[in-house]
């Protein structure tokens, strides 16, 4: 992907550059806002992160300002701000999403994993389909393998979906509590953990080669050929 | 007694004030018709004893000169009326000449004088009393110079008649007097306690996190204008300092966010980087410090900014059940995982209208708790109950309890009930968080310990 970044903090402009260019994006960084919203408009990027507090202009003057020009690509807001309010103003001036500092890096490339997708296609699944050993049935959320059948609950079938959907990559625990359950804070007790664990124990039982690592610190990768 | 004061206490200013002025009116009117009424009786009693004197001596006189024919020739034309009697008797008691109207006829008119020194007092007055009339007759006697006697008597009706009228025109005047202080009852309930009641009215919505309510009575007397412009002057600083605290927040967030978020890049390069198994180690380790830092300076920012009403919220309508249901859902397997039963309470499903990520967060920070808490095979349940427009949501578990004393303190920051916290670890600010969010929303929080073993905490959120 090709990305551009407005932030005005220089640590966190060079971490980002080199994390996105460890995950293989290419990516701009510039910090300032006024003429950043110039050179998007003369350069062809797939999805812009944005920080919202910039000296010269602020995020939200700079979408808005993208949106009057006619620029239709994904953005993402980074923000110090944690609030509701923050979030949905963040949305209402044409943001596609809102990440709070501190992030881990995995977020922020899930999410821009989930923008691309969204932009690229309305993806709607097959009835069924194969992945490693096993047949998903989405209708009725049953996993197959071979003669073993095991029905998955409407929040486990979402969270199994969603690391499918980014397979191959840590997905934070942050990030599945917000596409999952729509909790956008940390809700104490390890519930992803638990339900992670229950999700990995009807894999097994089924006898299917779906895994889902854990990995300290960072998150849960799916993958399907390990067993 | 008390409950005497408590009835009068009870009882709305302006009829309190009519109540007194009533008393003080009536009062008045009554103190002064017994004044005057004696005193009318009293000047009454003297004038009826001179008319007599004077006219046994007019009557004496004309006897002396006349005899009884001068008397009764000249007694009839002196237009007395039905209150005026005379009557002549000689020395034994035998009625010789009497003119009088038959009312005076039936009232018990004595024999004889009393023993008097005529010499020295030529007049007796006495007032016989008629059995079964309240008609007061007073008689005066005069020693005639032939030995006889001359009566003259005189009732008392003319003089109640005089009183009768007196008492009727104090009374309207009474009442003329009432009706005036009337007058101040109005005024008070017009010009005082209305602007009170505005005052009262627009002060319900005081509470209300956005702090932009005042106290308003256009109409009010200046006092009370002065009153309200004083408050409204005390709250405008209110207001100014949690907005500036507000953004002092918002300023404090950002300034502590972008170094943790620097510090976590650099742990994230470090996790990734190394070879090293410890360096990893410590590294995730380091993360997961990092990530619960963030969330602690942000539970702080929203219970500064809950406990001083500058927490802004984002309200949408909610349905109370599906937001208990997707906790329980999200709370099961970790709970399952304890040896713990989650469960729901159905109700009446009830919307309102709360800024659902907070009103999230706080359930989820007791149910964290109750989870902490609760002893293996326990039980939690959640149930919400309808209360006026809002609810009251529920928390209960089966562990432990909250000891009474501790059932204040526990709510407050950076404390922890001695005995059944100790087990968990972590800054204790998870009931203060909640209570900051049940608080931006008007609403309240408490614990209660179950009969049946337990704590029931709870959360009051009115709609408004």
């Amino acid at each position: 992907m090709r990305l551009v970044l407005v932030e005005d903090d220089p640590e966190l402009g060079r971490q980002m550059t080199a994390w996105m260019a460890d995950a293989g994006h290419h990516l701009t960084w510039l910090e300032q806002g006024a003429a950043a919203v110039d050179w998007i408009c003369n350069h062809s990027c797939d999805a812009a992160i944005l920080d919202v507090g910039l000296p010269d202009l602020d995020g939200f003057a700079m979408v808005e300002s993208l949106r009057k020009r006619g620029m239709q690509l994904p953005v993402i807001f980074l923000t110090a701000r944690a609030g509701v309010p923050d979030r949905v103003r963040g949305l209402a001036a044409g943001a596609d999403d809102y990440l709070t500092k501190p992030f881990a890096a995995e977020e922020l490339l899930a999410r821009l994993d989930a923008l691309y997708r969204r932009a690229a296609q309305s993806q709607s699944l097959p009835d069924r389909r194969w992945v490693g050993n096993s047949v998903l049935d989405p209708v009725r959320r049953r996993i197959s393998c071979g003669e073993e059948v095991v029905d998955l609950q409407p929040r486990e079938w979402t969270l199994l979906d969603v690391l499918m959907k980014h397979e191959g990559r840590i997905v934070p625990k942050q990030f599945l509590l917000e596409q999952v359950w729509d909790i956008h804070f940390d809700p104490g007790t390890n519930v992803v953990d638990a339900m992670i664990c229950r999700l990995r124990r009807k894999l097994e039982s089924a006898g299917s080669n779906l895994s889902i690592e854990t990995i300290r610190g960072k998150g849960y990768a799916f993958q399907k050929d390990l067993v | 007694m008390p409950f005497k004061k408590t009835l009068f206490d009870r009882i709305p200013s302006q009829w309190r004030l009519a109540v007194l002025l009533a008393l003080f009116v009536g009062t008045s009117i009554a103190l002064t018709l017994a004044l005057v009424r004696s005193t009318v009786s009293r000047d009454l009693q003297h004038l009826t004893s001179r008319i007599i004197v004077d006219d046994l001596v007019e009557y004496a006189a004309i006897y002396a000169a006349n005899g009884i024919e001068g008397v009764a020739d000249v007694f009839p034309a002196g237009q007395h009326g039905d209150s005026n009697g005379l009557r002549i008797t000689a020395a034994t008691g035998e009625l010789l000449y009497e003119n009088m109207p038959k009312s005076m006829r039936d009232l018990s008119w004595p024999k004889l004088p009393h023993a008097n020194e005529w010499q020295s007092n030529p007049t007796v007055l006495q007032q016989p009393v008629t059995s079964g009339k309240d008609t007061l007759l007073t008689v005066g006697t005069t020693r005639l110079h032939d030995g006889n006697y001359l009566w003259f008597g005189r009732t008392d009706e003319e003089s109640r008649r005089y009183q009768h009228n007196i008492t009727i025109y104090l009374w309207l005047a009474g009442i003329l007097a009432a009706a005036v202080a009337l007058l101040p009852v109005v005024w008070y309930s017009h010009e005082v306690l209305m602007p009170i009641r505005a005052f009262t009215n627009s002060a319900r919505h005081l509470h209300l996190p956005e702090g932009t309510a005042r106290l308003m009575a256009p109409r009010a007397i200046p006092e009370l204008k002065t009153l309200a412009s004083v408050v409204n002057a005390g709250l405008d600083q209110i207001l100014s300092l949690s907005r500036e605290l507000q953004g002092t927040n918002d300023q404090l967030a950002h300034e502590l966010r972008t170094p943790l978020a620097r510090i976590r890049g650099n742990l994230e390069s470090l996790l990734d980087k190394s070879d090293n198994a410890e360096a990893q180690d410590a590294a995730a380790r380091s993360l997961e410090e990092i990530d619960r830092a963030a969330q602690l300076v942000q539970s702080i920012l929203t219970i500064r900014a809950g406990d001083h009403g500058a927490l802004r919220l984002y309200k949408q309508q909610t349905s109370v059940h599906d937001l208990l249901y997707n906790l329980v859902e999200l709370f099961t397997p970790a709970a399952e995982d304890r040896g713990l039963t989650l469960g729901i309470k159905q109700g009446l499903d009830l919307v309102l209208n709360i800024d659902r990520e907070l009103i999230n967060q706080a359930i989820s920070n007791l149910l964290d708790n109750a989870l902490a808490y609760t002893p293996r095979g326990g039980r939690i349940t959640l149930r919400w109950q309808a209360e006026g427009t809002g609810a009251v949501l529920f928390v209960e578990d089966t562990g432990p309890g909250v000891h009474p004393e501790e059932m204040e303190m526990i709510w407050e920051r950076y404390n922890r009930g001695s005995s059944i916290f100790t087990r968990h670890p972590g800054i204790g600010l998870g009931l203060s968080l909640v209570r900051a969010i049940a608080m931006s929303h008007g609403g309240s929080v408490g614990v209660m310990n179950r009969v049946t073993g337990g704590a029931s905490f709870w959360v009051r959120l009115p709609q408004c």
